[in-house]
């Protein structure tokens, strides 16, 4: 076995580093830390050629600009060689008029799946699942969502995602269920006594309850 | 993406980043320039600069710039690949 494939698989958690990674991409030699500094979504998808692969992958272009435009940039990964997934890219344009504009990791070693917890046997059986992993800048896994095979995934939940984790950073502030850039976002609850009392009375903040409070940004 | 060909020549990619260390940025030696600025010069993302520029390290025709951070400058050997003096 190789030993640079950890036997029990790994399964990382929001707030770890992301573990690192040298591959072999449809963009050339690729490694995490060139990805420093933007924010990152690395997705993985069980096979080329397929249909349901192929609906995300037209997804994923048409997002791709929009998540530039957050300072986001998109990594694929499948276990498919590098051969099958410059074939299949060309596919797609040949066949959908869509360019894929992301590098899209070629991971026959499994290497990467395995460091980032993407192996589902009982799901995918060899094949990756649909898993995503959100990096920010420093390359911390900020958010992880995992999607069986037989589920195309929703990728303006992806954006949402990026998006309300970038107004989290910049602002100091958590979103609600359902937020959308433009709607009001949760003040943190707060710490002490006195500040419970101080919340409500705040100006510009609208409160239901001493910890339950919203702002517009 | 390479930045050289089987044959030893350049690609157009390699010999655009190449060009923009040339030019430079004002910010180090001649012939250095910032990641950036590079990524800004070829119109190409920040990630596939920092790549390219690993690999024309390994063919020795670029190396980082001890002056600064995430700096790069080309070396005689890249000069001459680019047929500079």
């Amino acid at each position: 076995m190789d030993p640079a494939i950890p036997e029990t698989p790994c399964m990382p958690r929001i707030g770890d580093p992301a573990p690192f990674f040298e591959a072999v991409t449809t963009h050339g030699d690729l490694r995490l830390d060139d990805f420093a500094g933007s924010w990152l979504v690395l997705f993985s998808h069980p096979a080329d050629f397929t249909p349901v692969c192929t609906t995300e992958f037209l997804a994923f272009a048409a997002l791709h600009p929009r998540l530039r435009e957050r300072g986001c940039e998109l990594l694929g990964l499948s276990i498919d060689s590098l051969f099958s997934h410059i074939a299949w890219v060309r596919n797609i344009e040949e066949r959908f008029g869509v360019r894929i504009t992301f590098p899209v990791i070629a991971d026959g070693s499994r290497r990467v799946a395995t460091s980032y917890g993407m192996l589902h046997p009982d799901d995918g059986g060899t094949e990756t699942s649909r898993c995503v992993f959100i990096l920010d800048g420093k390359q911390i896994l900020r958010a992880m969502i995992y999607y069986p095979l037989t589920t195309g995934r929703n990728t303006e939940e992806i954006l949402r995602l990026v998006v309300a984790l970038q107004t989290t950073d910049a602002h100091g502030v958590a979103t609600p269920a359902n937020w959308e850039p433009g709607d009001k976002v949760v003040v943190p609850p707060p710490r002490t006594q006195d500040a419970a009392e101080d919340r409500t009375a705040t100006e510009g903040v609208e409160c239901a309850d001493w910890y339950f409070c919203k702002r517009d940004l | 993406m390479a930045c050289v060909k089987p044959d030893g020549s350049l690609t157009a990619l390699g010999r655009a980043v190449l060009e923009a260390l040339v030019a430079g940025d004002g910010g180090g030696e001649v012939g250095s320039a910032a990641e950036e600025i590079v990524a800004e010069a070829v119109d190409k993302p920040l990630y596939l600069i920092r790549s390219i520029l690993r690999e024309l390290a390994g063919y020795g025709l670029a190396e980082p710039d001890p002056d600064g951070e995430n700096r790069h400058r080309i070396t005689d050997d890249g000069r001459e690949k680019l047929d500079l003096p």
